[in-house]
C-alpha cells in the first residue's frame, strides 16, 4: 500500500468498519473490511476511480455479499457432509447483530444504515449502490415492515 | 408508530455502529498482503486463495457526497428525460467490477490463447431506452466526427461495418430518411450541425420514432451531449460507460489457424435487462437458459458461422462470447462451463498498441 493509498484509508477506515458492522456485524467487520480494502486496492482500475469513498463503500458492501455467501455455502457442505438438514441462510454471527437486523437482507442493511444512520437519501443511496431508486426504496420499505414486526 | 420506528432503527443503527471494532491500521492491512504461512497440510488460507481468484478491476465512480465526478450514467433511469451526462440523468453511477471468467472446456480444439484487459468506452455516445413489451430505442451520437462530411456507420442491426453513405446528411431528423427494417427502423441526421445522430427503433413506426425524434436535442450549454425524451413506460441506460472489459481468446491447439476460434468478453454490466442487450442485438436474438442465467442467441453480422451469446451472469457481469466456426450448441456448451479465474490471464493492454490490435480491444 503506497501513501497516497493509506492516506485515503485512513480518511474513510472509522466510517467503513462502522458500514461493515451494519452489514455483517462486528465480528466480521474487521476482516470484510480489509479484504475489501486489499482487494481495492490491488485493481488496476483503482487509479481512474474519481470518487473513491463512494467506491470503497461499495467495495465493503459487495464484500460483505461475498462473505455471506461463503458461510452459507460452507453451512450447506457441513450440513452435507453430517446428514444434516440444511441449515438455514446465515446471519453471520448471529449471536453478535441484533435480532431486528439479522431478518434483513445485506442490501437492505446497507440501505437502512446509509438511510438512518449516513443520513442521506434515497437518490444518494440508489447511485451508491449502483441500483435504481426504486429498488431502495423498495428495499426500505421491506426492511422497514421487516423491522416494524419484531420491533412492536 | 412511523416516527417511532424511524427512531428506534435510528437507535439499533447507532447501537450497531457503537460496536464497531477499530478499523486496522494501514500496517496492518500491509502484513496481510504479505502471503500466510502454509497450513500443516500445505493449505493456505482459504481466504487468500480467493483473493487470489477474484477480478479486482473497474472504474467505479459512486456519489456519496465526496468527489466530484464526470463519469456517465449507467442502468435505469426513472426520470422522463435521459441525457448524455447532464441534465436529469444522474452524472455518476456505480459500475461494479465484472466478476472475471474463463471458459473451462471450450469448444474440442481449442485452447486460451491469449487475454488481456482495459477500460471500457465506446466511440460513440449512447443511450438505450426499452420497455416491458420489447420495443427499444438506441440513440447514439458522435460529436468528434464533423456532421459535413461524416457517416454515420452503425446500422439498425448495431453493425459497425456496414458500407458508409454517400449522400449528404440531413440537417433535420424531419429531413432523414426512413430507414426501414423488421419492426422498427432508423434515422441519421446532423443535429444542429454539430452531432451525428443515429436513432434506431425497434417495435416503432416511422411517425412515432420521428416523433421521438424531434425530442432529441442538444443539452443545455453543451455541444457535444444529446438529450431525449423517454416515453412514459421506458427505462434508459448507458450502455457505454466505462468500465473494465476483458477478453480472452481461444483458437485451435496446432498451428497458426485463427478458425475456429472463441473469443469471451467480459464486461462490467451496465444493465443486466436482457431486453436491453436485446434492443442491441436486433429481432433475430433468441432467449437461452444456460445453467439457470438467461442469455441471448444470435447470429453475428457476416453469415451463420459467426454466432454470437450474450449472458448476464450475476448482477455486475455480462459475457459475450462470439463464435467464429462454431455451432450454436458449441457456444451453450462453452457458456455452461464459465468458471471463476485469476484476471491474470488478460492482464491490462492500455499501453500495449499490438496486443490491443490483436485481441481487437482498440476500437
Amino acid at each position: 500500500m503506497d501513501e497516497a493509498d493509506a492516506q485515503i484509508y485512513r480518511k474513510y477506515a472509522d466510517e467503513l468498519v462502522r458500514f461493515a458492522t451494519a452489514l455483517a456485524g462486528p465480528d466480521l467487520a474487521e476482516d470484510i473490511l480489509a479484504d475489501a480494502i486489499l482487494r481495492v486496492f490491488s485493481s488496476p482500475a483503482w487509479r481512474a476511480v474519481r470518487n473513491r469513498r463512494a467506491y470503497l463503500y461499495r467495495a465493503v458492501l459487495n464484500e460483505a455479499t461475498h462473505a455471506k455467501r461463503s458461510i452459507d455455502r460452507r453451512l450447506r457442505r457441513e450440513a452435507a457432509a453430517t446428514g444434516a438438514s440444511p441449515p438455514p441462510p446465515s446471519h453471520f454471527e448471529e449471536r453478535e447483530l441484533i435480532d431486528a437486523l439479522r431478518r434483513l437482507t445485506v442490501r437492505q442493511r446497507a440501505v437502512v444504515y446509509l438511510t438512518y444512520w449516513v443520513g442521506i437519501d434515497a437518490t444518494e443511496v440508489a447511485r451508491g449502490l449502483a441500483v435504481s431508486v426504486r429498488t431502495v426504496e423498495r428495499e426500505l420499505a421491506t426492511a422497514r415492515r421487516r423491522l416494524e414486526v419484531l420491533l412492536r | 408508530m412511523t416516527d417511532q420506528l424511524d427512531t428506534e432503527i435510528r437507535r439499533l443503527m447507532g447501537e450497531l455502529s457503537q460496536r464497531a471494532p477499530l478499523a486496522p491500521t494501514p500496517e496492518a492491512l500491509s502484513r496481510r498482503r504479505q502471503p500466510r504461512p502454509k497450513g500443516p497440510n500445505g493449505t493456505r488460507p482459504l481466504a487468500l486463495v480467493a483473493l487470489l481468484v477474484v477480478v479486482a478491476g473497474a472504474v467505479v465512480t459512486l456519489q456519496l457526497g465526496d468527489d466530484s465526478s464526470t463519469r456517465v450514467a449507467t442502468g435505469t433511469v426513472p426520470p422522463s428525460q435521459a441525457s448524455g451526462g447532464q441534465g436529469n440523468l444522474p452524472p455518476d453511477v456505480a459500475l461494479p467490477e465484472p466478476t472475471f471468467l474463463t471458459v473451462a472446456t471450450p469448444p474440442g480444439g481449442l485452447r486460451f490463447i491469449e487475454g488481456g484487459s482495459r477500460t471500457a468506452g465506446g466511440r460513440s455516445d449512447e443511450i438505450v431506452l426499452a420497455d416491458s413489451t420489447g420495443r427499444a430505442v438506441r440513440l447514439l451520437w458522435n460529436a468528434s466526427n464533423s456532421c459535413a462530411t461524416g457517416t454515420p456507420r452503425t446500422t439498425v442491426r448495431g453493425a459497425t461495418d456496414a458500407p458508409a453513405e454517400v449522400r449528404p446528411q440531413a440537417l433535420s431528423s424531419d429531413d432523414a430518411p426512413w430507414v426501414h427494417s423488421g419492426d422498427g427502423g432508423s434515422l441519421r441526421w446532423c443535429q444542429q450541425g454539430k452531432v451525428e445522430v443515429n436513432l434506431i427503433a425497434m417495435g416503432f413506426e416511422e411517425e412515432a420514432t420521428r416523433t421521438l425524434a424531434r425530442t432529441v436535442q442538444l443539452a443545455p450549454g453543451s455541444v457535444e451531449k444529446l438529450i431525449i425524451a423517454v416515453p412514459p413506460g421506458f427505462v434508459a441506460g448507458r450502455p457505454n460507460a466505462q468500465g473494465w472489459l476483458y477478453r480472452l481468446v481461444f483458437r485451435p491447439e496446432q498451428a497458426m489457424s485463427s478458425r475456429p476460434q472463441l473469443i469471451v468478453t467480459i464486461t462490467s454490466a451496465w444493465a443486466t435487462d436482457l431486453r436491453l442487450h436485446g434492443a442491441r442485438l436486433g429481432a433475430s436474438a433468441t432467449e437461452v437458459d444456460i445453467g439457470g442465467r438467461r442469455g441471448l442467441l444470435t447470429q453475428a453480422p457476416g453469415g451463420p458461422q459467426y454466432q454470437w451469446l450474450i449472458l448476464v451472469y450475476d448482477d455486475r457481469t455480462v459475457v459475450t462470447l462470439q463464435g467464429d466456426g462454431l455451432t450454436r450448441e458449441q457456444l451453450v456448451s462453452a457458456a455452461a462451463s464459465l468458471r471463476l479465474a485469476d484476471p491474470s490471464l488478460a492482464p491490462d493492454i492500455s499501453g500495449d498498441s499490438g496486443r490491443c490490435d490483436r485481441l481487437g480491444m482498440c476500437g
